[in-house]
């Protein structure tokens, strides 16, 4: 009980900095509350982010919203079909005037990736970025070179125009903690979001947090408590994505072609234990888990081409899934 | 001057002569191959047939080549084309062969019919040389419909007589077949209601009893197992918590097992229970909750006070007598 207590009295003091973020974004950013969160969750639980939804839904806006509240190096690149690796990660330059190769590198090199419209960009830029995504560190030349902490890598694609595009992998979309869907504004919002535009006021977003404070708050993460129970509920729930029938799913059986990874249960343990913190508890409780499971799982299904055939997508498997598997 | 007048008057004669004699040839030896075209009738009416007949009369002693008749001619269709026939005498020097075409025309008018071309080789000479027929006019009439006079059906086809024989032979097995499908479902007909139903000796009987009845005994279950005082202090909040969903689950015909306490307690935002009631289920799933996943170890008092709320729960959101609806209790597995 005591250490449960002496957590909370951490997560109180380590995560205030979690509603001046969430203030400095709310200042540009109107509505998409959800999306705002899974942004925290990402860095607070250090997971890759692809967030996906229409153009002009605030996607690239909040990302940059974000870099701009926190004291960090900001990146965005757009990624075309003409985008070459070392475009991302850098090269080496010949200096004529000292006669040798020097490192020149890439804007890889920041806390804050915005990868723009990632899916336009061919497989081995993709790959170069996951690849960094995943190792943390970069080659050139001979040189490996470490990323900054924190590290975090938003990715956005658009679900519309599929022409010309070069979907991501299973393997390497899998690399990504969250799969966001981001939907349209309420009525209200969108009235604020008008009148915020006719007025031609936009506010600035101050830097209110230092990645110290995030890697801090990081190791505060990782501490919270999550029971055994919460832990079976998760491990559940990715069982019964790639075993349907043990879970009294047979239906499920004819629409999943593969299912979550252990990287699943990893992302969703960790995701779990960043909302948590975000709401200022020191332990999981079965309401956080389902909060996030859609963006830790939607991207981690396989459907079949009956799945297909049928427009099922993944949400309404990860639904039925979820209204199974017994609460602990 | 005069012996040279007679010189040229020779030259011209000797010409005069060769060309007469070369036309005379040639006259003659047309003479002998006749190319004729005959129709049976000049006029027919829309949609009628006539034959034409083609006839060539030429010596035995050379290449003939017959004309292929085309499939139509302008307006005019050919149905049917006969075989060549020869016709000769014996010892004859000249033969005659003959086709027939039949001709039909759906369209009133006059049309042309265009002369038949015939090749030929004489013996012993390399040129090519043609006979033809004569061009004919075939003309084709329509029937004069008197407007006046109003449009008429069309009239209905002949009955023919029909025989049981000739019934039989096309619908034997139809027959055969439906009276077989009437004779099994006549007998099974028969079976099913004659045959004596069997009446079991031990019937399993189902115990239905209302969804309150069923918690309320869970729950004096989990008080006599005396699970807190005995340290089981998490398994006693986790079984209370599922007694409650599982009560609330067949109450309600709410799927509470797969719910969160959040979800469950949004549930009964709509006012199915009472302020009281929704109170104790509030206090109750939350401090389940807090016992099952944050270590919180709560005091005596509170865990009779959990149960206490479970009690009142049930008692004040059980269904009323005559709204009950009995619910089938699992049955034990041996």
């Amino acid at each position: 009980m005591t250490d449960i207590q002496e957590l909370n009295e951490r997560i109180q003091r380590e995560s205030s900095f979690v509603d001046l973020l969430q203030m400095e974004m709310g200042k540009v950013i109107i509505g998409q509350k959800s999306m705002t969160e899974r942004l925290m969750i990402g860095l607070l639980s250090n997971g890759h982010i692809l967030l996906e939804g229409i153009p002009g839904l605030a996607k690239t806006l909040a990302i940059k919203s974000l870099s701009s509240a926190i004291h960090a190096k900001f990146s965005r690149i757009q990624f075309t079909p003409d985008l070459l690796p070392a475009d991302l990660v850098g090269t080496m330059i010949y200096n004529q005037r000292k006669e040798e190769f020097t490192v020149r590198k890439g804007p890889l090199f920041s806390n804050l990736i915005l990868a723009d419209e990632i899916n336009r960009a061919p497989a081995k830029v993709q790959s170069a970025l996951l690849e960094a995504m995943q190792e943390r560190q970069v080659t050139i030349g001979d040189e490996t070179f470490a990323l900054p902490e924190p590290f975090l890598v938003l990715a956005t694609q658009n679900p519309i125009e599929q022409e010309g595009t070069y979907p991501l992998p299973e393997a390497q979309v899998d690399r990504f903690m969250l799969k966001v869907v981001i939907g349209y504004p309420s009525q209200e919002e969108e009235r604020m979001i008008i009148r915020q535009n006719i007025a031609n006021t936009y506010p600035t977003v101050n830097a209110v947090v230092k990645p110290e404070a995030i890697i801090k708050a990081r190791s505060v993460v990782r501490e919270v408590y999550m029971d055994e129970k919460i832990e079976k509920y998760i491990i559940d729930i990715v069982f019964a994505t790639r075993f349907p029938k043990e879970y009294k799913l047979n239906k499920l059986t004819q629409l999943i072609s593969f299912g979550g990874s252990p990287r699943a249960s990893i992302n969703l343990a960790l995701a779990a234990k960043a909302y948590a913190f975000i709401k200022r508890r020191g332990y999981v409780i079965p309401e956080d888990v389902r909060a996030i499971c859609h963006d830790v799982l939607r991207h981690r299904i396989g459907l079949t081409y009956e799945a297909e055939a049928e427009n099922i997508t993944s949400e309404e498997i990860i639904n039925e899934i979820l209204n199974a598997i017994e609460v602990p | 001057m005069k012996k040279v007048l007679n010189i040229k008057m020779l030259k011209k004669a000797l010409i005069t002569g060769i060309a007469l004699l070369l036309f005379i040839a040639n006259t003659g030896f047309s003479q002998n191959i006749q190319a004729t075209a005959k129709l049976d009738a000049t006029t027919i009416k829309i949609g009628d047939q006539v034959k034409l007949h083609l006839t060539v009369q030429h010596p035995l002693n050379m290449v003939f080549n017959w004309a292929t008749p085309p499939d139509s001619m302008s307006g005019i269709e050919v149905v049917e084309s006969s075989k060549v026939d020869t016709i000769g005498k014996k010892d004859s020097v000249v033969i005659t062969q003959t086709q027939t075409l039949t001709l039909t025309s759906f369209d009133s008018g006059y049309y042309p019919i265009p002369p038949f071309v015939f090749h030929y080789k004489k013996e012993k000479d390399t040129n090519d040389y043609v006979v033809e027929t004569q061009a004919l006019l075939l003309t084709v009439t329509t029937i004069p419909i008197d407007t006046a006079k109003g449009f008429k059906d069309i009239k209905n086809r002949l009955d023919a007589n029909y025989s049981f024989g000739e019934f039989w032979e096309v619908y034997k097995w139809y027959v055969i077949g439906g009276l077989a499908a009437i004779l099994i479902i006549a007998g099974l007909l028969v079976y099913f209601l004659t045959r004596k139903k069997v009446v079991p000796i031990f019937v399993e009987k189902v115990i239905k009893r209302p969804a309150h009845e069923i918690a309320l005994e869970a729950l004096q279950a989990v008080e006599n197992e005396k699970l807190w005082q005995q340290g089981f202090v998490k398994k006693y909040y986790s079984e209370v918590s599922d007694i409650i969903r599982t009560y609330i689950e067949n109450r309600y015909n709410v799927i509470a097992m797969e719910l969160t306490t959040d979800e469950i307690l949004y549930h009964f935002n709509r006012g199915q229970i009472n302020t009281e009631a929704k109170d104790k289920l509030t206090q109750l799933l939350k401090l389940s909750d807090l016992v099952k996943f944050a270590k919180v170890q709560p005091l005596p008092n509170e865990h009779d006070l959990c149960l206490t709320n479970a009690y009142s729960f049930i008692q004040l959101t059980k269904a009323k007598e005559e709204d009950i609806k009995p619910i089938e209790e699992p049955k034990e597995e041996n």
